[in-house]
């Protein structure tokens, strides 16, 4: 589960561009695990264009990490009010793949 | 046309304008994400469009070129302004209207939910309004104009009661304080009163019954005006706990349609 956090500031009611990019991140990964539900197999789900923007999400993130070689990351799928176990709740497990790459 | 449908319609293209520019200008800032080092590039994005002629595929290609997509911007922004300032016509809205649906394809169907259905709605009201009066029945153009807008905002509060009262987690007042701890503002301090089941239900209840009584805005102008100005308070918080800026325009701009239609049936 991908949950963006904010600051609260009341100039946000007239121009909130990163909090709304923060939702729509949030919306893609659950839009991957919609996808990852209709998704016959491992192969297919990594050429899912919602996987493959994830991905590209995950190495923005990961990037600003220093002396990181390699990463993987794991779609979990949260119960309401229920803590997540990223084994039992995981719903994919990326290839781990190598950070050097993720600035295109 | 009739004064009060004048004001009304009036009221609608500033408060659509107004909604616009906001959601341009942060458009504007949100240019990195879609170029080829963010996240809805392009070369990404297009797999989306796979189904499409090649011409359909031709033109995002060239759409989303970086100076494009910037130049398309700023024609929209400035559109946003003319249609505040002079109000709209058919080649105006119908460029909103097309680019708005360009933008949602970029951002693969939706950027901020259903603010941008709400701006579609309204931009459609619009659109009806302008080619009426573009051949010549003004009058008719705008009256169903703000009718479809009306119908759609009013609708939009119904069902989303409705989704409410058939939900277990809602009518027990559960839902509320999870999603306020899932909020980007989130999480909820400890000592949150929401996190009292009392609250949480009363508060539930509220929102329920009020969606639930969408309907009873078309019994009275006063009931609608009533009704619009607990609505504005609602969408403020909704921004306030949730960081949905674009909804309170969004919704905003389809009050004087609702007022107008309440008076109209009275």
């Amino acid at each position: 589960m991908f949950m963006p956090r904010a600051t609260r500031k009341l100039a946000h009611l007239l121009h909130n561009p990163q909090v709304n990019l923060a939702l729509t991140e949030q919306t893609l990964v659950e839009l991957l695990a919609n996808d990852l539900a209709s998704c016959e197999d491992d192969a297919a789900a990594l050429r899912l264009v919602s996987y493959q923007m994830v991905d590209r999400l995950v190495r923005l993130k990961v990037g600003a990490v220093s002396g990181l070689t390699a990463y993987q990351f794991r779609i979990c799928l949260e119960r309401p009010g229920a803590h997540i176990d990223p084994e039992a709740d995981m719903i994919l497990l990326s290839p781990a793949l190598p950070a050097t790459e993720w600035e295109r | 046309m009739p004064a009060f449908l004048d004001l009304a319609a009036r009221c609608v293209e500033v408060l659509c304008g107004s909604s616009l520019i906001i959601q341009t200008v942060e458009f504007l800032r949100l240019r990195e994400p879609l170029s080829p080092r963010g996240v809805w590039t392009y070369a990404v994005g297009r797999g989306d469009l796979a189904h499409a002629s090649r011409a359909t595929q031709r033109l995002f290609e060239v759409i989303s070129r970086d100076k494009v997509w910037l130049a398309h911007l700023l024609f929209r922004l400035f559109a946003s302004m003319a249609l505040v300032i002079y109000g709209a016509s058919l080649p105006l809205i119908a460029f909103l209207f097309v680019g708005s649906v360009v933008i949602l394809i970029r951002w693969r169907g939706a950027f901020n939910g259903g603010s941008d259905f709400m701006t579609m709605v309204v931009l459609t009201g619009l659109l009806i309004a302008t080619t009426f009066s573009w051949f010549g029945d003004q009058e008719f153009g705008w009256r169903a104009g703000l009718i479809y807008i009306a119908i759609h905002s009013a609708s939009s509060y119904f069902i989303s009661g409705g989704v409410k009262l058939l939900n277990n987690d809602w009518r027990s007042g559960r839902a509320l304080p999870l999603f306020l701890d899932g909020a980007v503002y989130g999480p909820l301090a400890a000592t949150s009163i929401y996190w009292r089941k009392p609250v949480a239900i009363v508060c539930s209840w509220s929102f329920i019954l009020w969606e639930c009584l969408a309907p009873i805005i078309f019994l009275d102008v006063t009931i609608a005006l009533f009704y619009c100005a607990v609505a504005a308070i609602f969408h403020v918080l909704v921004f306030w706990h949730f960081g949905l800026n674009r909804f309170v325009f969004a919704w905003l701009s389809t009050f004087p349609a609702l007022i107008y239609v309440a008076d109209q049936l009275n």
